[in-house]
């Protein structure tokens, strides 16, 4: 018989132990890494369909956005917003990101990086173990039913003949007119009818009178603030006159200011940031009104210009006043101090007998003169806080025509003039280059025009005459950007 | 004694093995359900989304009603109009007098449907549709939305 050694029982004892937790580690290993697998597999399907649904809800926001624009393009307002349906339509809730399901989370922001662009960003975010989950989506919308003007061929899109049954005389010219939001204001010759009218334009190029007003005098201009018309006029008792429009079916003339002496006065424009109205009178008068309360003007300031000549025209700018004067000159005035305003600068325009229409942007002035004995009658200007500088000159054509009238278009560099050509009354020139403005169109009016305004609501010019019919609309054609 | 730890071992080992392979099996089935659901869910949506934007109107539901099926009326005469709706427990299209195509399979049911007229009047039109689709031991709720094109 033999015996196994003693180290060799021990061996296997121990062996058998061994083997046993080997075996146990094994299908621990075994348990851990198929339980770990499962769940790290569940996780991620988990991941995928948040993910999926996150997706469908960044573009579920990006289609409704795409109907809002439809709707209207200027409804997709900057800012960080949500979504809801109101009344079973998508509309945007305004700064109010929106949580879907108690769980995701949906941040649309939009920004205009243009007058006509829309840049949408939908952020979908939700919470998770290992952080939270997003997606995003980003997309421009246009507002491809915008439309540009094309003033190459102005055209006659309607009129407004004054008779009288609606001005109540048979005595009309229009000396003065004004566009103001969906409204048109008319000062018409003095008469025994009405002096003052004012139109709807909500119907455009359709005109219609809502009311006509008895003033004394000839209205020379017409400057409105708020809900009130300040009329300067040649009447020698009540030089200006203001009209209360909160009733525009029943305007009423509310209060006056009588200026020392008989002058005309001729022009006016408004400081909208401090409620100051700037008029222009014969002779060099300027006279500051404060009118905060407007049914009382108060007189607060007043200067004289050196060398006595009529103010035609004036246009007020970030404390500064151009004004365009009967001796050919352009003045700078300092109206920063109401009450006491000074003459900052003077620029004789060249060749120029009479100024007689202005019109200006931050830094440049449009001016137009009288035709006699001038070759050249629109004139191109720079200005700054203190000084003048003369740019070019051009000749309008006509003989001997004055230019009436000068607007300044922002969106196309084109000044509008209105001319005593009288087969090209009405003017559009090109300004993009300061130094060789070109006649780009031009239009005959039926008859000679007074003044005119141009209505960037309803993208038309509202021009004044001084013969039937007495309001005439020019507009260009609108063509899709 | 080795025996007896090896019976024990078993004894242990084997519940759990089974247990696992229960849970692994099920994980299978329903991480296919899963898989199929998503599958077909996403293609319902990317079906119906780009036959609503290329559409040229909504017919039914009109505006700001829901309703369990949607008539689109499309440019091709010979296709309109295109019908989405539910015919024995499948999502069916029809495109005018042609055959109900099925877009869900027979191995889930689409429980219910609904397509909401969402648009702002004056437009082409947006449709909001919300769907579920179901297994045996899975469901999931899809909900998206498309807008016509000018």
């Amino acid at each position: 018989m033999t015996r196994e050694p003693l180290t060799t029982k021990i061996f296997h004892r121990g062996f058998f132990l061994l083997e046993g937790i080997l075996v146990l580690a094994i299908i621990s290993l075994v348990v851990v890494v198929t339980v770990g697998e499962l769940l790290y597999s569940q996780r991620v399907s988990a991941r995928a369909a948040q993910s999926t649904r996150a997706s469908d809800l960044a573009v579920e926001g990006l289609e409704a956005l795409k109907n809002i624009r439809d709707a209207d393009f200027f409804a997709l307002a900057d800012g960080t917003h949500g979504l809801k349906l109101v009344e079973g339509r998508w509309a945007l809730a305004l700064n109010a990101p929106e949580t879907i399901a108690s769980f995701f989370q949906r941040r649309i922001t939009i920004t205009s990086p243009t007058d006509y662009q829309k840049r949408a960003e939908i952020v979908v975010t939700w919470p998770g173990l290992n952080g939270s989950g997003e997606v995003k989506l980003v997309t421009e919308f246009s507002n491809w039913f915008a439309t540009v003007e094309d003033w190459s061929k102005p055209k006659a899109a309607g009129e407004f003949n004054l008779t009288p049954d609606n001005s109540g005389s048979n005595n009309h010219k229009v000396r003065t007119i004004r566009a103001k939001n969906n409204y048109l204001y008319v000062g018409n010759d003095n008469s025994a009818g009405k002096e003052f009218l004012t139109f709807d334009l909500t119907e455009a190029p359709t005109i219609n009178i809502k009311s006509a007003l008895d003033l004394g005098g000839n209205p020379n201009g017409i400057s409105i603030l708020g809900q009130f018309a300040f009329i300067v006029s040649d009447a020698n008792d009540q030089e200006l006159q203001v009209v209360d429009l909160r009733q525009l079916t029943r305007p009423a003339l509310v209060a006056s200011f009588d200026l020392p002496g008989n002058d005309d006065l001729l022009s006016s424009d408004i400081d909208f940031d401090n409620n100051l109205l700037i008029v222009g009178r014969k002779f060099g008068w300027v006279y500051l009104f404060d009118v905060s309360t407007p049914s009382r003007p108060l007189l607060v300031g007043q200067l004289t210009l050196t060398g006595d000549s009529s103010i035609n025209a004036l246009r007020f700018f970030a404390g500064r006043v151009l004004l365009a004067a009967s001796d050919g000159t352009i003045r700078l005035i300092d109206v920063n101090q109401a009450n006491s305003p000074r003459e900052l600068a003077s620029l004789r325009l060249p060749g120029c007998l009479s100024a007689l229409s202005l019109d200006l942007t931050a830094s440049r002035f449009y001016a137009g003169c009288s035709g006699h004995k001038s070759n050249a009658e629109l004139f191109v200007g720079l200005w700054d806080a203190s000084s003048l500088l003369f740019l070019s000159q051009a000749d309008v054509g006509g003989s001997q025509a004055d230019v009436e009238h000068i607007s300044f278009a922002a969106t196309e560099k084109f000044v509008f003039l209105l001319t005593g050509d009288q087969s090209a009354d009405f003017q559009v020139w090109n300004v993009a280059n300061d130094l060789n403005p070109t006649r780009f169109s031009t239009f005959n009016l039926a008859g000679s025009p007074s003044q005119a305004d141009y209505s960037p609501l309803v993208q038309k010019m509202f021009v004044g005459m001084v013969s039937d019919p007495e309001i005439q609309v020019v507009a260009p054609e609108l063509v899709l950007r | 004694m080795e025996v007896i730890l090896y019976l024990g071992l078993i004894v242990v080992v084997m519940p759990l093995v089974a247990m696992l392979a229960y849970f692994s099996v099920g994980a299978r089935a329903r991480s296919q359900d899963t898989d199929l659901i998503l599958a077909e869910g996403n293609k319902v949506i990317r079906v119906v989304g780009q036959t609503i934007r290329n559409a040229t109107k909504i017919n039914d539901p009109i505006l700001g009603m829901t309703s369990d099926s949607l008539s689109l009326a499309v440019d091709d005469a010979g296709k309109n109009p295109v019908v989405f709706k539910i015919a024995n427990g499948r999502l069916v299209k029809s495109e005018g007098p042609g055959p109900l195509v099925e877009l869900t399979s027979s191995r889930i049911a689409i429980n219910q449907i609904a397509f909401a007229n969402t648009s702002q009047p004056g437009t082409p039109g947006t449709v909001t549709f919300d769907f579920t689709l179901a297994s045996v031991i899975f469901s999931k709720n899809f909900h998206a939305t498309a807008s016509l094109r000018y």
